[in-house]
């Protein structure tokens, strides 16, 4: 016998150990053994639906699906006798029968499992003379999937996807026998915000994407390692491009963030990189009407506006309000840039009232012994408070992992004053902040693993003294340590904008403004508004904000129109955009390196997919470009010269690179 | 030595009298090899439809990189073949073509087809781009 819990058996004549309940396939495909298989994956359950798997096992009569044969103690195996070589020939031969031979018109083809299948195992040729069935196609199923039912091998991965991992009821199995089909419930479209997943699972072209229809054929696009740029995930994705357009987002597995899914913004949401909303060049406001002019003309007018101003008001009657949709280096820079250039601490990306010491509460948090959550911790916390947060909404993949949690039994309590989609699997539900945080303390008494998640609004409310009297009760009662503390703010990249110190408050890595030995804390975003609106603010510089898409926008916009400059900054022609005196086209992220940092605080570096379209510069650039009229020579030549000043200076991102982040990225704690 | 040069003369005069092997190209022209390949068309089904579905196999197959494909779907009203997907945009870089006649063999349903057509000179550069316009056999 083999050591506790482990089973030693010969597949093809090797020896192979694995953990118990392992199932051959697994085993096989641990140790470098092929058994092709279209049914199976690894993060579903098992079907045993399409039988292509089949092994024979010494001693049993009949072959095995590999797939849901678990391994046992001294079993032989063999996946390429005679006998099963024949089997899986006569069923890919039957899986053919009813499989148009469309591959050349075929979106799946070129990347198909089973047109590689075949390829190497199955019939060279087909006997089926009769005719083909055919169905009407494509038929619709939701807003990106479309269904073409001749294709289908009825592997049932997409309806297993829908029921076990996004929970979302919406594809089933149709009918019976060979009338068998993936379908919606009549009038209930396939809009899960999870759709997109079943494209890549599907293992022929039966799923396909409404916006990639047709685009190209999958050998001919170049892919580039990016960020998901739409929530605070960072999930890992490959940006698919032909020819300067981004044409298709695949998953890049990332255990540690995403699992290998991606919700449908992050997979559709591609499609606004090559918009015709973009900014394509320089543009100033002449006589009322938006012209065309070169970046030095743009450049040159806009620093001899501020110079203007700050001789006139001073520097603190400029503002810059920069966004959570700006990588780390841009958010630095444009902090830099506020600060050093203009010599002002109106420096903030949020607009809505926030009380006064944000980063400051969250430090408090962090430094009463509870450590930063990583989304792993997800997976085995047995206790998890969501606190006013709605991971549905604002980081969908996240309410994947919560999901799964409370399949598994975790026990989890959903504090909000609406109800949301994860109410309906918490063990507890609560209304009001400082009841919900008692029942959490008094039902996770016997957790061995806590995890609280804090949502943004819980950040500025009136609970927050509260809030931290609880977080001194949950450590005191954690001597183990065993608590785990998040803080989901909406924004892709809203820590990393809050670590590189675009707030008014905070220079970059939380430092506190007295070590720059020079200026007061500046205006909050909000407080920028109103100094708009009674004259004390003449100037705005945003960068990547559209502000007017806040919810005062009435409010927002009567601000604009006292001012004297506004500059903004932006890929697209946005609302505020169009109220600008001067508009900088800035590339998007698939068209340059950066760094975001995500909902844990990972830092994870996305590249170049295509070229700048347009005129238009990466933000860090465009402010490097801009320093340059000022005189000032900011001195990088890339992104990545960015980051590493911005590992000198921010204390907890030491020793962070490009190198070091690696492809998975990296988590920092605070502090 | 002067057996040699007679000898020699000998082949100067013999071809001075036969028929000249050269032809008074372009006035007259030499009938080709069956299987000579030159200038590209697209074809077309009797019904008038385009063969090519803009599956871009082509494209692949082709070892100088000279044919770009862009394929699009079939529309109501707008049907140019018979299936859902039709080649939106074909051009062949006729300055990179070898013609290697590869795109004729893998095209699954002998759309594109190398024909006899070598008299392919321009005055410009981007003349050489041959589009769907300049490829395709005209349609009824």
């Amino acid at each position: 016998m083999g050591e506790e819990g482990l089973v030693r058996l010969k597949i093809d004549g090797k020896e192979v150990t694995v953990p118990r309940g392992t199932s051959i396939l697994e085993a096989a495909k641990r140790d470098g053994i092929e058994i092709p298989y279209f049914c199976y994956h690894p993060r579903l359950s098992l079907v045993g639906a399409c039988r292509v798997c089949v092994v024979e096992i010494e001693g049993s009569g009949k072959l095995q699906t590999s797939c849901t044969t678990p391994v046992a103690e001294g079993m032989i195996v063999r996946t390429n006798s005679e006998k099963v070589v024949k089997a899986r020939k006569g069923v890919l031969e039957l899986i053919l029968t009813n499989h148009p031979l469309d591959c050349p018109v075929c979106d799946k083809g070129g990347e198909c499992p089973l047109q590689n299948i075949t390829y190497k195992y199955g019939p060279a040729v087909t006997r089926y003379k009769e005719e083909r069935r055919r169905f009407e196609k494509p038929v619709v199923l939701g807003p990106y999937i479309l269904l073409d039912r001749e294709r289908c091998i009825l592997c049932y991965r997409c309806t297993h996807f829908c029921e076990e991992i996004a929970g979302h009821h919406q594809l089933g199995m149709l009918y019976i026998g060979g009338h068998m089909m993936v379908g919606i419930a009549p009038g209930v479209p396939f809009d899960s915000q999870f759709s997109g997943n079943t494209i890549e699972l599907c293992p022929v072209g039966a799923l396909t994407s409404h916006p990639f229809r047709f685009k190209a054929r999958p050998w001919e696009l170049k892919g580039t390692d990016s960020i998901c740029p739409h929530c605070a995930c960072g999930c890992n994705i490959i940006l698919q491009s032909r020819d300067s357009r981004v044409l298709r987002v695949l998953s890049r597995e990332n255990q540690e963030v995403d699992n290998g899914w991606l919700c449908d913004r992050g997979r559709f949401g591609y499609l606004f990189i090559n918009s015709s909303e973009r900014v394509m060049t320089p543009l100033i406001r002449k006589n009322g009407n938006l012209v065309q002019v070169s970046w030095k003309d743009a450049l040159g007018f806009i620093a001899q506006r501020i110079k203007e101003i700050t001789s006139n008001w001073g520097a603190d009657s400029i503002g810059g309000i920069a966004s959570y949709n700006c990588s780390n280096e841009d958010n630095y820079i444009f902090q830099r840039f506020m600060r050093v250039v203009v010599g002002t601490n109106n420096i903030d990306f949020r607009l809505y009232p926030v009380e006064t010491d944000v980063v400051g509460f969250i430090l408090e948090v962090f430094s009463k012994g509870l450590r930063l959550f990583s989304l792993r911790d997800i997976d085995d916390a047995e206790a998890i408070l969501l606190l006013e947060s709605d991971p549905s909404e604002g980081q969908p993949i996240t309410e994947l992992r919560l999901k799964k949690a409370a399949r598994r039994n975790a026990i989890l309590t959903v504090v909000n004053s609406k109800k949301i989609e994860l109410s309906s699997y918490a063990r507890y539900s609560f209304a009001d902040i400082s009841e919900g945080i008692n029942g959490f303390i008094d039902t996770s008494a016997k957790a061995k693993k806590r995890l609280i998640l804090l949502g943004e609004k819980t950040l500025g409310t009136h609970n927050r003294r509260e809030l931290l009297e609880a977080i001194d009760l949950l450590s005191a009662k954690d001597p183990r340590g065993k608590t785990y503390i998040g803080v989901l703010l909406k924004g892709v990249n809203a820590h990393g904008a809050l670590d590189m110190g675009v707030v008014p408050d905070y220079l970059p890595g939380y430092r506190p403004l007295s070590e720059s030995g020079k200026f007061g804390a500046g205006l909050f975003g909000w407080q920028m508004l109103d100094a708009a609106r009674n004259g004390r603010l003449k100037a705005l510089y945003i960068m990547g904000a559209d502000i007017l898409s806040a919810q005062d926008s009435d409010y927002i916009k009567d601000a604009l129109r006292h001012l004297e400059l506004i500059v903004v900054q932006d890929s697209t022609m946005t609302e505020t955009a169009l109220r600008a005196d001067v508009i900088l086209p800035a590339s998007t992220f698939a068209e340059r390196d950066g760094t975001f940092t995500n909902t844990e605080r990972r830092v994870q570096r996305f590249y170049r997919a295509i070229r700048p379209l347009g005129e238009s510069r990466p933000n860090w650039e465009i402010l490097y470009m801009l320093a340059k009229e000022f005189h000032h020579d900011f001195n990088y030549r890339s992104a990545w010269d960015v980051l590493k000043e911005i590992s000198q200076i921010v204390p907890f991102y030491a020793d962070m690179s490009r190198e070091t982040l690696g492809d998975k990225g990296r988590q920092w704690q605070y502090g | 030595m002067v057996k040699e040069l007679l000898k020699a003369f000998r082949v100067t005069l013999r071809y001075l009298v036969s028929k000249p092997i050269t032809i008074r190209y372009p006035e007259e022209r030499r009938e080709q090899y069956p299987r000579t390949r030159w200038r590209h068309v697209l074809r077309r089904y009797d019904n008038g439809l385009e063969r090519c579905i803009g599956c871009s196999l082509c494209a692949a197959a082709c070892p100088a990189h000279c044919i770009y494909v862009e394929a699009d779907e079939n529309r109501e009203g707008a049907r140019f073949s018979s299936g859902e997907r039709y080649a939106k945009v074909y051009e062949i870089n006729m300055l990179r073509c070898i013609f290697c006649g590869y795109c004729q063999e893998a095209c699954p349903t002998d759309a594109i087809v190398l024909q006899k057509d070598f008299e392919l000179s321009n005055y410009d550069r981007k003349d050489f781009i041959y589009n769907k316009d300049k490829l395709l056999v005209p349609g009824h």
